[in-house]
C-alpha cells in the first residue's frame, strides 16, 4: 500500500472533522441560546446558559408555528 | 407465452412514459406557446419565447451568475473530494466514523444547510465576522451577501460545495477502491515519490470515480435553487438560473417563457455534462 507522511492524514483527518462538523456545531450551540445571547458581539462559541427553551417553546409552546411544527411531524410521520 | 416479458415491462414502461417522457414533451410544446393564464389567449408563437428570455436582463445577469456557480462548485467540490477520498484510501482506525461524519451535510437539505450558514455569514452576528474580529483580521463587521456579486457567489456556492463534495467524495473512494494495491507497492519498490504515485497511478485509474462525481457537481450546481434563495433572497446579486425559471414561471405566470428557460437549462446540462465526459473519462481496465 502507499505510504503517507502521517501529517498528511492527521491534517486531512482534523480538516474533514471541522469542515463537516463546525456548521452543524454552530447551529445547535444557537438553538440552545437566548436571542439575546445569538446576537452579542462577539459571539458566544459555547452557550453561557444552556436552555432548550427554543425547542419547547417550537413544540409545546401554542400559536401558528407550533401547531405548523406538529402537524408537519404528523405528515412526515404518517 | 412471449407477452408474458412484454407483460412485466408494462408498468415500468407506463411509469417511465408517464412522469418523464410525456411532462418532458409539455414542456418541450409548452416553450413555442404563449402561455399566461392571467393573460389568455393561449397560441403558437414559435421562438418568441426563446427570443423575450435572450433579451431580457435579469436572465442574462443569472446566466453569468450561474456559470459562476458552475465553474467555481464542479472545481473546488472535485479537487477538494479527490484530497478527502486519498485520505481515506487506507485503512485506519476511526475510518468509519469519519466517513459517517463526512456524509452528515450531504443528508442535509439545501433550505437546511443554507439556513445553517446564513447564522455563519451573518452579518450581525455571523461565526465568520465574529472569529475574524477576534484575531483583529478586520475590525469591523462585514457584510459578505448581496454587496459584491463575485463574494456573495462565492460564499453560496461554498455551501453548496459543503453540500455536494461528501457524495463526490465517496464516489471517488469507491472508484479509488478498485485500484489493486500490487501497483502502489511496485511503485514503492521502484522508488516513487508519493507525488509520482499520485499523478501517474491514482490519478488515472481514478478518472471514472471522479467523471461521476464532476457531473454530478455540474448537474445540482447548474440547477442551484436553494441555497441563493434563501441566504440572498432574489437579489440578482446571486440569483441563479433556476430561481429565474420559477420567477417567470409563478410570479410573471408566464408558463410559456418559463418552459423555455427550463428547456435550455436542460440542454445546458446535458452539453456541459457531455463535455465533462469527454474531456475526463477514460475507460479503465486492471
Amino acid at each position: 500500500m502507499k505510504r503517507r507522511k502521517p501529517w498528511f492524514r492527521r491534517f486531512g483527518v482534523l480538516f474533514i472533522l471541522l469542515w463537516s462538523l463546525v456548521p452543524i456545531y454552530w447551529a445547535v450551540n444557537a438553538s440552545l441560546q437566548t436571542d439575546q445571547q445569538i446576537s452579542s458581539k462577539p459571539a458566544h462559541y459555547v452557550p453561557p446558559t444552556p436552555t432548550l427553551a427554543n425547542y419547547v417553546s417550537l413544540l409545546g409552546g401554542s400559536g401558528a408555528l407550533p401547531d405548523s411544527v406538529r402537524r408537519s411531524s404528523l405528515n412526515i410521520f404518517i | 407465452m412471449d407477452l408474458l416479458p412484454y407483460a412485466l415491462v408494462t408498468p415500468l414502461a407506463l411509469f417511465i412514459l408517464g412522469l418523464a417522457l410525456v411532462p418532458a414533451a409539455f414542456t418541450i410544446g409548452g416553450s413555442f406557446f404563449r402561455m399566461q393564464p392571467l393573460d389568455p389567449p393561449t397560441r403558437f408563437t414559435g421562438i418568441e419565447n426563446f427570443r423575450n428570455l435572450f433579451s431580457d436582463a435579469a436572465v442574462r445577469s443569472t446566466i453569468g451568475n450561474t456559470a459562476l456557480y458552475v465553474v467555481i462548485g464542479v472545481t473546488v467540490s472535485t479537487v477538494m473530494a479527490i484530497l478527502m477520498a486519498i485520505i481515506l484510501q487506507q485503512k485506519f482506525t476511526g475510518r468509519g466514523v469519519l466517513i459517517a461524519v463526512l456524509i452528515l451535510p450531504w443528508a442535509l437539505p439545501g433550505v437546511v444547510s443554507a439556513i445553517v450558514w446564513s447564522t455563519i455569514w451573518d452579518s450581525n452576528a455571523g461565526l465568520l465576522n465574529s472569529v475574524l474580529t477576534s484575531f483583529h483580521l478586520i475590525d469591523h463587521y462585514q457584510v459578505f451577501l448581496g454587496q459584491s456579486p463575485l463574494v456573495t457567489i462565492l460564499a453560496i456556492e461554498l455551501v453548496q460545495i459543503w453540500q455536494i463534495a461528501p457524495l463526490s467524495t465517496l464516489l471517488i473512494l469507491a472508484s479509488l477502491q478498485n485500484i489493486p494495491g500490487e501497483l502502489y507497492e511496485a511503485a514503492n519498490l521502484d522508488g516513487c515519490s508519493p507525488w509520482a504515485t499520485f499523478r501517474r497511478i491514482t490519478l488515472p485509474l481514478v478518472r471514472p470515480g471522479i467523471t461521476i462525481a464532476m457531473v454530478q457537481a455540474v448537474i445540482v450546481t447548474l440547477n442551484v435553487f436553494d441555497q441563493p434563495y434563501v441566504l440572498n433572497g432574489a437579489a440578482s446579486t446571486g440569483a441563479s438560473l433556476n430561481m429565474q425559471t420559477y420567477f417567470i414561471s409563478f410570479q410573471n405566470l408566464d408558463f410559456g417563457e418559463g418552459y423555455a428557460l427550463s428547456l435550455l437549462i436542460t440542454a445546458a446540462t446535458l452539453v456541459v455534462s457531455f463535455g465533462v465526459l469527454k474531456l475526463v473519462y477514460r475507460p479503465v481496465e486492471f
